[in-house]
């Protein structure tokens, strides 16, 4: 062994592991991590409601790899049979454990933490919102104990066998949320990623948080225990471990709340009679709103179709709102990180105003082939006329719309007033157009 | 520094005892213990190192009660131990699995470098200490296990069948290693070849019984057995006689 290479090995930050024990899991999960969020540091709309979910949300596989690194330091270096793990050795029952522990979290954990800080960064830079602390530190509990239920299952097993069963405990629990909402308590994450204008209910952090806390020192006191010699039963073990199975029990049996609305101040703008309405997080995205709703509503032409309001749904304060938003001539529109107004805000605007293409009675099938059935040839002609209006907020790029493609603007305007009704109830022929005939 | 037991009792649960009043003192130097195959060897290794608790009697290493906690704690610093059978973790080195056992003993992580460069010149192995343990052969095993029990320089060692499976060779230094061991420490020595015995120790305590049926020098269980088999100290006839000797103490016992 090169003078180096014993020094590293000698190293605090992996005494006594070997140094390739700890530095292949973090430099996966490094990866992983940066693979996961790396995409993302372009995104619009990013937010810290966004970003602290994300810290649970990117967790999930870190946690099977660190859980697995666990399982393999502990089956390789905690088997009685090694001449350094005798039962009777003074530091074999607690400082052998610990030290374990704080090595492979310390690695696992900071190559996770190191892994995120591109994404914090870009919303650092130019995020809405504040970081929710609940989530995170629930988040990072989570981690932490299940990199120990790892180290646990390493202890139990003494040998190889338990890295899979590491991996595959780790990745089932984290999997559970994608089950059940009532697992979202006992979770690395929520089962959807929630931004702006949304937090996580008051309940759930805190829960999630005192859960992970209690597996850790439940967890722990079980890898002492099972380590000691002679072992002794301990009455706050046994309190430890049933308070972890209460506290699993409980989210069961009254499932908490997800998540609360916390609208923000709005940001407005008013063009064509409509009013425009973002988060004020969201205020960047308020010109490619209404840069790209108003032609659309422009091209359809009746004032009375169109809404009286476009909202962020950031602005919300319940999903009854959201549904309710029709009745209420508000067009809700989910400004998120990730999103793509371009694709989002013409399709959404052409919702809006087009007809409803279920009148048609077509189930939803559209066809322009002479031997389609008629219901189905009206459909198609909605669906056109649906893409021609979203297409109107790239200043009328109808490629592949067969129906409308030598349609002018007026030409369109023009035949919706007069035509208004029969189009609503889905009535016109693909013949009956204007500029086809 | 000593071990002493003193009325010391010892059974599993629904067996009969296995130590039975067991009273003895194993002073610095090598001491060989013997006996007849189940007369208790190893569950009075096992009361020594800790690995099972005192329950009737007295057992004292040092100043140390083993029947309390503290004792024990403060035992186990002060002891090694190496087992019949033991693992090394074939990726480390030998420096390396070394120094993580100073470690584990209780040495400061700065102090085990050095530790381990002392324990593996003791065993002779310091030309090997940068190789992988798996690479090591039966005899290079043996002696790392030493020196891993060695390196934070215990006052009292225990070895059980330390030369068992080794050929002869092998077994040649590591006697070596564990007579020149017993010059400043008490080594107690658990074995069933009468070789070691009379190359290594000092003194002699055959168990048997769930007592010590016979304590004193090598020669004078020489002599007994000298007596026994009429012939000549040592060969074939010599083994056979000591090992009528062994079946007649327990016996007796």
């Amino acid at each position: 062994m090169s003078p180096s290479a014993a020094r590293l090995r000698a190293s605090p930050l992996f005494w006594p592991l070997p140094p390739v024990l700890v530095l292949v899991p973090a430099g996966l999960i490094l990866a992983m991590t940066l693979a996961g969020t790396w995409g993302q540091l372009g995104w619009r709309a990013l937010d810290w409601v966004y970003l602290s979910s994300q810290v649970g949300a990117q967790a999930r596989l870190p946690a099977v790899v660190a859980a697995g690194a666990a399982a393999l330091v502990a089956g390789r270096f905690t088997r009685r049979s090694l001449v350094f793990a005798q039962p009777w050795q003074p530091r074999v029952e607690r400082d052998v454990p610990l030290r374990h522990a704080v090595v492979v979290v310390g690695w696992c954990l900071g190559a996770y933490l190191v892994g995120l800080l591109p994404l914090t960064g870009a919303v650092a830079t130019r995020g809405a919102g504040s970081p929710d602390a609940a989530a995170v530190a629930g988040a990072l509990a989570g981690f932490v104990s299940l990199t120990l239920l790892g180290y646990l299952c390493g202890v139990v097993a003494r040998g190889l066998l338990a890295v899979p069963v590491a991996v595959g405990t780790v990745f089932l629990l984290t999997s559970l949320v994608f089950v059940s909402d009532s697992w979202t308590a006992l979770s690395l994450r929520l089962p959807f990623d929630p931004f702006l204008g949304m937090r996580e209910a008051a309940a759930l952090g805190p829960y999630r948080l005192g859960f992970f806390l209690l597996l850790t020192v439940a967890v722990a006191w079980t890898v002492l225990w099972l380590l000691r010699t002679p072992r002794r039963f301990s009455a706050v073990h046994g309190v430890a471990v049933a308070a972890v199975a209460v506290t699993m029990v409980l989210p069961h049996l009254r499932p908490f709340p997800l998540v609360t609305r916390a609208p923000g101040p709005a940001v407005c703008d008013e063009r064509g009679g409509v009013r425009y309405c973002v988060h004020e997080g969201h205020a960047e995205e308020l010109t490619a709103v209404t840069g790209l709703a108003a032609p659309v509503f422009d091209a359809y032409g009746p004032t009375d179709a169109l809404p009286r309001e476009v909202r962020d749904q950031s602005l919300s304060r319940g999903d009854e709102e959201v549904l309710d938003g029709p009745g209420q001539d508000v067009l809700w529109l989910p400004v998120y990180p990730g999103w793509d107004p371009y694709q989002q805000v013409p399709a959404a605007a052409a919702e809006w105003v087009a007809p409803d293409v279920d009148r048609c009675g077509s189930g939803s099938v559209a066809s322009l082939d002479h031997n389609a059935e008629p219901e189905e040839r009206r459909a198609a002609v909605v669906y056109g006329l649906k893409a021609w209006l979203a297409s109107q907020a790239f200043e009328g790029d109808a490629y592949g719309n067969d129906l409308f493609a030598d349609a002018d603007p007026e030409q369109v305007r023009a035949w919706i007033r007069q035509d208004r009704e029969r189009l609503v109830s889905c009535e016109v022929d693909p013949e009956e157009l204007p500029w086809r005939t | 520094m000593h071990i002493t037991a003193e009325d010391l009792d010892f059974g599993y649960p629904g067996r009969r005892k296995v130590l039975d009043g067991l009273t003895w003192t194993v002073e610095p130097g090598v001491t060989g213990l013997l006996g007849p195959n189940g007369s208790g060897k190893t569950t009075f290794l096992s009361l020594v190192v800790t690995l099972l608790p005192v329950r009737r009697g007295r057992l004292l290493l040092g100043g140390h009660d083993l029947s309390t906690a503290v004792g024990r704690s403060g035992a186990r610093r002060a002891l090694g131990f190496v087992p019949q059978r033991f693992a090394l973790a074939g990726e480390l080195t030998v420096t390396d699995t070394v120094a993580y056992a100073a470690w584990v003993h209780g040495l400061a992580r700065r102090e085990c470098g050095r530790a381990a460069e002392r324990a593996l010149d003791l065993v002779g192995l310091g030309e090997l200490a940068d190789l992988r343990t798996r690479t090591l052969s039966g005899g290079q095993r043996q002696r790392v296990g030493i020196a891993a029990a060695l390196a934070h320089d215990p006052r009292v060692l225990v070895l059980d069948e330390p030369t068992a499976g080794l050929d002869p060779g092998q077994r040649l230094r590591v006697r070596e290693v564990v007579a020149r061991l017993g010059q400043d420490r008490t080594v107690l020595v658990s074995t069933h070849l009468i070789e070691d015995v009379a190359h290594l120790c000092t003194t002699v305590g055959v168990l048997a019984g769930g007592r010590i049926e016979f304590h004193g020098t090598f020669p004078e269980l020489e002599a007994l057995i000298e007596d026994s088999s009429g012939g000549s100290a040592y060969g074939s006839g010599f083994e056979r006689a000591y090992d009528r000797l062994i079946e007649r103490i327990g016996e007796r016992a």
